[in-house]
């Protein structure tokens, strides 16, 4: 008992602080990795859009609001850990802007997958980037049968490739992959979900870009 | 007292009306913890407390990004820590420290050539692309005596390949002139967005220490490739401590759950360095552990054991605990 008491006599100011951040977590905003580890998706913005000479980033935070918004569009909707502040790039060639990348993490069974996506100013999905994957299915394949699926649809035209439950690809969606792979699925919610925040979160960027 | 009050200040202007421009882009964030760690054969028992401000800011205009601010003061308190860094003023102390701390110009070719002044990791090796600041999991900054150094660097990222190549001042966290420090590093890698990394870095500086500067070169081979939830490390360097041969390798097998919450990881290390007419080898590994338990709170613990040592010296088994919050 005297050890346990000597412990809390010697506990800095900064471990009692510690203690009082805990009680303050459920409303703060959160933030987990350090921000030194943020790195911008230079390449595959280059990737993307060859030869363009520069992009904008613009932060915004996605919170619960967005979260339910998007579930309201979605039958699925963001996870706790997507919360937090997120950026929109935007890719200019001089000063014509030519479209948006968002970069967004998806759960998979072997990890995070992070797929940076490149939208036209009219929101619609015209090219991808694996910015990680850790599965061998993540391959240029893939990657153009994706695009094959997806390129020039909007979030409502590619909303139609997945079922109502969002379980599963739907007849329209099946006919574009083979059955045994799940990844196609995850790569659809992923850009629906993209679409989706990127109006919800951004939509004054692109009614101005719009006009 | 004053880092608080400026901390302080600092987020009431940045909260306020009058710096809207400066909240724009801009990701804040506290980071408190707490470390014990153990040393199991002299039965010694030491701790540290952290309170850090992270800062993150892109700076942006008509004409896109033109520059990143990475802004990390970080008040260290020290309770019977062995062998503190040598800006300390002994094992129970309290300074200001800094992670990192600098403006990345990067307004110059769109990614592919910019220039960065400040506080930073010295680029080598595996610490380049790895963030381990505030973690247990280190690499091999201690074979090199310095980890971050104020200074001045040319970085990008270009289709085929990153790179780094830095001038920096040598002492570490606070800049002295005291026996004309310096160290000029670079590490050119393929790109880290890949699930095979390779990287070649060199290391010529004479590094401040307690004690005086120390001349130091490194040469050295990195490689990460990612396998699943499986994730594979190895870095191999050679070089010289003030003229004595030296090598080390660092091998490092980890595993993530799928949701990466969970994250074990085992080190080998192993360095070969030149005494009197013969040669000195030393070992060890490193079992750790790292629990997001959820978006604000990390644990971990680490269990660090020398398994053969320079001569006459004891081995040691150091068990570490760290609890991390950031809001």
């Amino acid at each position: 008992m005297r050890v346990v008491s000597q412990y809390f006599l010697n506990a800095s100011q900064t471990m009692i602080l510690t203690v009082i951040v805990f009680l303050f977590m459920s409303i703060a905003d959160p933030v987990s990795a350090a921000f030194c580890s943020l790195r911008d998706p230079v390449l595959a913005i280059q990737r993307l859009y060859p030869g363009v000479t520069r992009h904008r980033s613009i932060v915004r935070p996605i919170d619960q609001e967005i979260r339910n918004q998007v579930a309201a569009r979605l039958p699925f909707t963001l996870h706790h850990n997507e919360i937090g502040k997120h950026t929109l790039y935007q890719v200019m060639d001089d000063d014509h802007l030519i479209g948006f990348v968002q970069a967004r993490s998806e759960l998979s069974d072997w990890g995070m997958v992070e797929i940076a996506w490149a939208i036209s100013p009219d929101m619609r999905i015209v090219g991808l980037i694996f910015q990680r994957c850790r599965s061998s299915d993540c391959n240029e394949t893939l990657k153009n049968k994706v695009l094959v699926a997806f390129r020039g649809r909007s979030f409502t035209r590619l909303l139609g490739l997945m079922s109502a439950d969002g379980e599963s690809l739907s007849e329209e969606g099946k006919a574009f992959f083979s059955p045994d792979s799940a990844m196609p699925l995850l790569m659809l919610s992923s850009a629906l979900k993209t679409l989706a925040v990127t109006e919800l979160a951004w939509g004054d960027v692109i009614s101005a870009q719009q006009k | 007292m004053a880092f608080f009050a400026l901390t302080i200040t600092g987020v009431a202007v940045a909260d306020s009306g009058i710096a809207s421009g400066w909240r724009e882009n801009t990701r804040w964030a506290v980071d408190l913890s707490t470390r014990f760690s153990r040393d199991l054969r002299q039965n010694h028992q030491s701790s540290q407390q952290v309170v850090g401000f992270d800062l993150h800011k892109v700076f942006t205009g008509e004409q896109g990004d033109f520059a990143t601010l990475v802004f990390q003061p970080y008040w260290v308190r020290l309770h019977d820590v062995k062998n503190p860094g040598f800006y300390f003023d002994g094992g129970d102390d309290a300074e200001l420290t800094w992670r990192i701390a600098n403006i990345n110009y990067t307004g110059l070719s769109h990614g592919s050539f910019n220039l960065r002044v400040g506080h930073f990791e010295v680029p080598f090796g595996l610490e380049q692309n790895i963030d381990t600041n505030g973690t247990l999991r280190q690499y091999s900054f201690r074979d090199r005596g310095i980890k971050a150094d104020w200074g001045v660097s040319v970085n990008g990222v270009l289709s085929e390949f990153d790179y780094e190549i830095a001038l920096t001042r040598g002492s570490g966290n606070n800049i002295s002139e005291r026996d004309d420090p310096y160290v000029f590093a670079g590490r050119l890698g393929t790109p880290s967005t890949g699930n095979m990394i390779v990287g070649f870095s060199w290391f010529d500086g004479k590094v401040l220490a307690a004690n005086g500067a120390v001349e130091r070169q490194r040469l050295a081979i990195d490689m990460a490739y990612y396998y699943r939830q499986w994730e594979t490390l190895l870095e191999v360097s050679a070089g010289n401590n003030a003229g004595a041969n030296r090598s080390n390798v660092l091998a490092e097998l980890s595993w993530r759950n799928p949701m990466e919450t969970f994250h074990s990881y085992s080190q080998f290390r192993y360095v070969r360095e030149e005494g009197n007419n013969h040669w000195l080898d030393k070992s060890s590994v490193t079992l750790g552990l790292e629990w997001k338990v959820n978006r604000f709170v990390d644990v971990s613990t680490q269990w660090f054991k020398e398994l053969d040592v320079l001569q006459e010296q004891k081995t040691a088994s150091i068990v570490a605990v760290q609890l991390r919050v950031r809001i």
